[in-house]
């Protein structure tokens, strides 16, 4: 791997290639322990990533801030056990945010409403059944509650994060093989339980 | 299925693999685009974070090391052990064998409540305060006028609070202690080892085993004075800046935050509160610090100012305001029997400035009393001291030091703004858009007229069609899946606030292909 370095991990008989990218974010990290201009540089790095992660799970912008402020205080708080010769920050840090994710629908126990408001005669939806691509994703997400935890996180982590299937494993803390199984194993529920409804038009 | 390829000299899964899945471009092709968190809302959580992290950081590492923690566990299991046969051994020292809860609540307790004092307790209205009150946390204490009163914790440590004077106890745990200081005066003896904080505003002072006064009698001004030791005041986000022992900080908590910190004055120090609490202090046997090297007897204080004063030493008083984040005036006086070759003005960023390294400007004309910095980076805190410095030999004078916090500029207000695309899609016209120098609004109003239209069309051109659009937060985006072939139609979106559309816009076409 160019440029990379070689990092033997601990507890294990392989090693772990960590790109140069992943080491001056492990040193940005250790910083962000007591430097608060190194917090500021590794939240602009990271919440980009995790407040659209977090709000395409959660689907409106007040729920989203809120998680995602739980999930950087969790991080700050918790800075200083993050080992990486065990997982990469992103896995480490999408982890937090799916568990965030997890309680902040048990806590609510909440259901998402629809988005759009049909009105007045005359209008341009007066035609059509068909549901708009908001809709139709707000469909998805409540398909995706149905489906088991362990799968809606594997789905989310891929397809909400864009991460990696390593990065995946990292952060469920299960194989590559496992991970890429239980995506597809994923993907097959949701199929399943999309059949009939306004998903299965799009299959 | 998972395609598996050697990578490296291992196993890999493909990062395709799940491509040709249906339901894979399905979810991907649902997903939204990338949003920007709000930029106050950012701000709001980074605010917080700063103070998790600065607590953090004065909490200090809690790991215990590995041989620690080995002989922790045998020891700890060793005295419980005792504790358990103690306790069915002889029931009498465990109150005749009832279960008592395992932690204890904290609470505190009043001494020395003189005239007017009142309680209140989370739910209940303000009653008299009796010393019979066990306070515990979000439990508020006040003072009427020529009243008193002290608050002593179970550690050891008190707040006394002096006349009109009114604080809430935000938290109260084993080592740890939090007051919102709300108005007058408090003084805080602190008992070492624990992690006590007063917080006014977003100000917030942090003290380990010391003696400090927090008062703001003024309106919008927050005094920190510290008697003994050291405190570390956090104005906002910024770094915490040291108050020690003798030092006195004001904070001005109008407008953009700018603090002062300066030598305390000994007319400060004669002031008739805070002697009243040093007294109880030294009373109580602790030592009275910044008192001790006074000729103002901290254990005696004198009611009275003394009759005759001392010439006063050479001093240099420096003030300092940002203005509007371009610019940094300063200003100052000299007095005292003080004689310089030189004023040199000292300027740093973190620490206090020192002579000569933190030089920026250097007056040979020392009856200049004024200077502008506009080297300044707006977002940043400076620190500030004149150096008089002697004509030939002799010591170097310096002045308090002056933190400017500089503030960001204000982000000049951009009207608001719509763009829209419209492109032929085959489930119709897929509209886009995006808004600008608007955060709050409720939604949006889509319009179409049709252009062109064959001849019998149900939507002869010129039909006009509206579709409200509630705010999804997620998507600005639409499918006009209503549209006939062989027609164009024009599009527009408009915002709209308060129920009105503010702005559109600009017209878009769609020409859709016949069959």
């Amino acid at each position: 791997m160019p440029g990379g370095r070689i990092q033997p991990r601990k507890g294990a008989g392989r090693l772990r290639l960590v790109s140069t990218e992943t080491a001056a974010t492990g040193l940005l990290v250790r910083e962000a322990v007591k430097s608060a201009e190194a917090l500021e540089q590794l939240c602009d790095l990271y919440v980009p990533k995790i407040y659209n992660f977090i709000l395409k799970r959660v689907g409106n912008v007040q729920d989203a801030e809120d998680v995602t402020s739980i999930v950087f205080e969790k991080v700050v708080v918790n800075l200083g056990t993050f080992d990486e010769s065990k997982a990469s920050f992103t896995t480490w840090i999408y982890r937090i945010a799916t568990n965030c994710v997890t309680d902040f629908y048990r806590s609510k126990g909440r259901r998402r409403e629809g988005p759009l408001e049909e009105v007045p005669p005359g209008e341009l939806a007066s035609a059509g059944d068909e549901l708009d691509r908001a809709d139709l994703y707000m469909v998805l997400l409540d398909l995706l509650k149905q489906l088991q935890p362990k799968y809606q996180e594997a789905l989310t982590l891929r397809y909400f994060g864009g991460l990696r299937v390593q990065e995946v494993a990292e952060a469920l803390g299960i194989t590559e093989s496992a991970a890429s199984k239980r995506i597809l194993r994923g993907l097959d529920e949701l199929k399943g339980l999309s059949r009939g409804g306004p998903l299965d038009t799009l299959i | 299925m998972s395609k598996r390829r050697k990578l490296d000299g291992r196993i890999g899964i493909d990062e395709a693999f799940d491509d040709n899945e249906p339901m894979a471009q399905v979810v991907r092709s649902l997903l939204p685009a990338a949003s920007k968190m709000d930029s106050e809302a950012r701000e709001r959580m980074m605010g917080h974070l700063f103070s998790v992290q600065r607590g953090r950081r004065l909490e200090g590492p809690k790991r215990e090391t590995t041989w620690a923690k080995r002989a922790l566990v045998p020891a700890v299991a060793l005295v419980l052990a005792a504790a358990v046969l103690s306790a069915v051994l002889f029931p009498v020292f465990f109150g005749g064998g009832k279960t008592r809860p395992a932690v204890k609540a904290q609470n505190a307790t009043f001494l020395n409540l003189v005239g007017k004092v009142e309680v209140m307790q989370p739910g209940h209205p303000w009653r008299p305060a009796t010393s019979e009150d066990h306070l515990m946390a979000r439990w508020s204490v006040r003072t009427g006028a020529a009243s008193t009163a002290s608050v002593h914790f179970p550690d050891g440590s008190v707040a006394r609070l002096a006349d009109d004077s009114e604080a809430k106890v935000t938290m109260l745990a084993a080592g740890e202690i939090s007051i919102d200081h709300i108005a007058g005066g408090t003084y805080h003896r602190v008992h070492k080892g624990t992690k006590y904080t007063v917080t006014n505003s977003d100000v917030a002072s942090h003290a380990l085993g010391t003696a400090f006064n927090v008062e703001n009698r003024v309106p919008g001004r927050l005094e920190i004075l510290t008697v003994e030791s050291a405190v570390e005041v956090s104005i906002g986000v910024h770094e915490p800046i040291k108050v020690s022992q003798g030092e006195v900080m004001t904070v001005s908590l109008s407008g953009n935050k700018t603090a002062e910190k300066q030598p305390v004055s000994r007319e400060r120090l004669q002031d008739q509160r805070l002697m009243a609490a040093v007294q109880q202090d030294a009373a109580a046997g602790y030592s009275t610090g910044v008192y001790e090297n006074l000729d103002v007897p901290g254990s005696q204080p004198s009611s009275q100012p003394a009759q005759t004063q001392p010439e006063q030493p050479p001093s240099i008083q420096l003030a300092g305001d940002d203005v509007s984040g371009t610019s940094v005036n300063l200003s100052w006086t000299l007095s005292g029997a003080g004689s310089y070759g030189s004023l040199v003005l000292l300027r740093s960023e973190g620490a206090e400035p020192s002579y000569p390294g933190d030089e920026i400007a250097r007056y040979s004309d020392t009856s200049m009393s004024s200077a502008t910095d506009d080297t300044i980076t707006a977002g940043h805190t400076y620190q500030y001291r004149i150096a008089g410095v002697p004509a030939e030999s002799g010591e170097v004078i310096f002045s308090n030091t002056v933190v400017v916090d500089v503030a960001s500029p204000e982000p000049q207000p951009v009207p608001a703004s719509m763009s829209l695309t419209a492109a032929p899609s085959s489930g119709g016209v897929a509209l886009q858009w995006s808004v600008t120098g608007a955060n709050v609004f409720e939604g949006f109003v889509l319009e179409r007229v049709v252009d062109k239209a064959p001849s019998g069309s149900p939507t002869p051109e010129g039909t006009t069609n509206f579709k409200r659009i509630k705010s999804s937060d997620v998507f600005y985006s639409y499918q006009d899946g209503t549209v006939l072939p062989a027609h164009s139609y024009s599009y527009r979106v408009g915002l709209v606030i308060n129920g009105a559309v503010m702005v559109y816009s600009d017209w878009q076409q769609a020409a859709v292909p016949s069959r």
